[in-house]
């Protein structure tokens, strides 16, 4: 359908802010937070982009402004190269069917009482024009394919355990054949054990049904695993992006440096002298949103904003470490 | 087992559970040791019973779905299955203290920072108004909190994740314990918050001279902390080892599986091998060694019988029939 060239879903400047609740009669609103800057990155066809960050970085709050869950302020998706518009009813239609999502917690996302087979064809019921028959196939088919028993789809969900559960989430997001799932943090919830066995799910899957991922987590070490690309946030804004191989080898923001150093195996014995205040300092008013925790800070960091730039081929970071003087002007912030 | 210096002694402790389908044994038959000044990590996954062991050491383990029903836990000597409500209150938050995964559960949303430390300061140390003020304040800034002045009056929504957590070690601290029970202390903490959190207890454990009875579910995190591990699964545990052991020598086919199965964020993806099947439920039937099913080595017996503690080396120990000598 799209040549391998058009990315799947590309976003552009997409941002959220959310406005504090105000105190009282006489008191003036606070201005209102930005939780997501200014986003942009694209997703190519059959490849997973890994958005990583802390907490509250917005990648959670950006994830949800592609499902539509969010209404974004500002920003637009292009999605299969389009821009999207959701008037346009019938590509409101194909895009709620070609992106589909998988949740964290597999506990909520399942409704207790409909057996997981009726959970499972609700996409294809809603979507297609199938008959009954056809959907009962397609049902077995998928249950197949993520690992079940095609007779468990007359159970319930309380009578699966939390990685069968997760299996059975992913089955109801591949039925429709989507272009796109948004995996928002999908192994999190489940036992070490377990874990890897999705992980594999979904890159078996994605081989095969040749879909995109947009996989939110905060577990480095799988989205190394899993990811061909990968964009940091913090504090609201990619801060670096790239390869994903390439930002592992040579992360360039000092808050990727961190960010990987700290999810590190240190081996036994072998103390890493760790800064034991690293989550203490506030961040600065203006500038760069890391320089308070960042060592290598300059006096510029503290008040002018770093934008995102090329800093090798494929690889961009907002940092003024990278940053020559001179070429100021040529500055791209949006995606190049 | 048994040495001079061991400060708690858990020996063959076995907790059941009650449940719609019956009574499980979540904790079944665990014995360690831990000497002061040591930390000894138990890692497992959820349901192994890592939790439930911890809570059982100071009786704080849920009633009544759950009973202690045999063993015994000796601390500096002294049986606390045989001590009454009123004498437990002399170990709890005195000699063991603990700190829970979820900060935000371990605070009370409506009292401030500088209230709750100077409660667990007023239960355990009987100090003077004045002195609270100044010793709180010395706890939070020994936890390596900014600005403990202003903390002090601060509402625990005030703070980050990991500030929270600082304030729980701080309140934890009061009371000067000898023995620290920390349940996934940094599970719920972003992961450069979490290197932090480790490397200030690590510190603090040095300072004091206190032991650490620390559950999680990251090898990662007992890498950095721990000087042994006991690995639980099924509510046994199958290997005990040094750390340093563990990782580069584990025995037991569960551990080793549980190692090759972890990717590794400093080195370039690599077919990583998922361990098959699922963790027993507690309600099953406890029959053999429990990872029988999921296990490459399985041998007849193992589907039998309980596998018997054997020494790999000194210090080492394992449950395990293919391992046997």
């Amino acid at each position: 359908m799209t040549d391998a060239e058009t990315p799947i879903l590309e976003v552009r400047g997409l941002t959220k802010s959310y406005a504090p609740r105000t105190t009282g009669w006489f008191t003036k609103p606070a201005p209102p937070t930005k939780v997501v800057d200014r986003v942009s990155f694209e997703i190519g066809s059959g490849r997973t982009l890994a958005l990583v960050g802390e907490s509250g970085c917005g990648k959670t709050t950006t994830a949800r402004m592609i499902l539509q869950l969010v209404t974004a302020d500002q920003g637009e998706l292009l999605f299969e190269g389009r821009p999207l518009d959701l008037k346009d009813r019938n590509m409101a239609r194909r895009y709620r069917e070609k992106v589909q999502a998988v949740f964290q917690d597999p506990w909520s996302a399942l409704n207790p009482r409909m057996r997981v087979g009726e959970a499972i064809a609700e996409p294809l019921r809603l979507n297609t024009s199938l008959d009954r028959g056809a959907i009962a196939k397609r049902v077995a088919e998928v249950l197949r394919d993520v690992g079940l028993d095609p007779a468990m789809a007359r159970n319930f969900p309380h009578e699966f355990s939390g990685g069968q559960r997760q299996r059975i989430a992913i089955a109801r997001a591949i039925i429709l054949r989507p272009a796109l799932i948004v995996l928002d943090e999908p192994v999190s919830a489940l036992d070490v054990s377990v874990r890897l066995q999705v992980v594999n799910l979904l890159v078996e899957a994605q081989k095969r049904l040749g879909m995109s991922y947009l996989l939110i987590s905060h577990d480095l070490a799988t989205v190394r695993y899993q990811a061909n690309d990968i964009a940091v946030m913090y504090r609201g804004a990619i801060v670096e992006d790239g390869p994903s191989e390439t930002v592992f080898e040579t992360p360039m923001h000092p808050y990727t440096q961190a960010l990987f150093e700290a999810a590190r195996f240190v081996q036994p014995g072998t103390e890493a002298e760790s800064d034991d205040t690293a989550d203490a300092a506030l961040p600065t008013k203006s500038g760069c949103s890391f320089a308070a925790r960042c060592p290598k800070a300059f006096a510029r960091c503290f008040s002018e904003a770093p934008s995102l730039r090329a800093v090798a081929p494929k690889q961009r970071t907002a940092c003024h470490l990278y940053e020559p003087l001179e070429s100021r002007a040529e500055t791209v912030s949006a995606v190049g | 087992m048994t040495s001079a210096d061991t400060l708690l002694q858990v020996n063959d402790l076995t907790v059941e559970v009650k449940g719609a389908r019956g009574v499980g044994r979540a904790v079944d038959g665990v014995s360690f040791g831990i000497s002061a000044g040591e930390t000894l990590g138990v890692v497992g996954e959820s349901g192994s019973g890592k939790s439930l062991t911890c809570l059982s050491v100071i009786r704080l383990n849920p009633k009544p779905a759950s009973r202690i029903a045999s063993g015994s836990i000796r601390f500096d000597g002294r049986e606390l299955l045989e001590l009454d409500a009123e004498g437990l209150r002399a170990y709890r938050g005195r000699e063991i203290a603990m700190i829970l995964q979820d900060p935000m559960t371990s605070l009370n949303p409506v009292l401030t920072i500088g209230d709750q430390i100077r409660e667990a300061l007023k239960l355990h140390r009987g100090l003077s108004r004045a002195d609270e003020t100044r010793v709180a304040e010395d706890l939070l800034a020994r936890l390596r909190v900014p600005e403990p002045h202003r903390v002090l009056r601060s509402y625990p929504h005030e703070l980050s994740g990991g500030m929270r957590q600082r304030v729980v070690g701080a309140i934890a601290l009061a009371g000067r314990p000898r023995l620290l029970i920390a349940d996934e202390p940094t599970t719920a903490l972003d992961v450069t918050v979490q290197a932090a959190y480790l490397a200030l207890l690590r510190k603090l454990q040095r300072e004091e001279g206190l032991a650490i009875l620390f559950v999680t579910h990251d090898l990662g995190a007992v890498a950095r902390i721990c000087d042994r591990v006991a690995v639980m699964y099924g509510g046994r545990i199958v290997e005990s080892a040094t750390t340093a052991t563990f990782f580069s020598g584990a025995a037991h086919p569960y551990s080793r599986a549980l190692l090759r199965s972890l990717p590794d964020v400093s080195k370039p993806p690599e077919r990583l091998e998922p361990i098959p099947g699922q963790p027993p439920s507690v309600f099953a039937a406890r029959k053999g060694c429990l990872f029988a099913d999921r296990c490459p080595e399985v041998q007849a017996r193992c589907r039998e019988l309980e596998p018997p503690q054997s020494s790999v080396a000194e210090g080492h120990f394992v449950h395990c029939w293919a391992r046997q000598p």
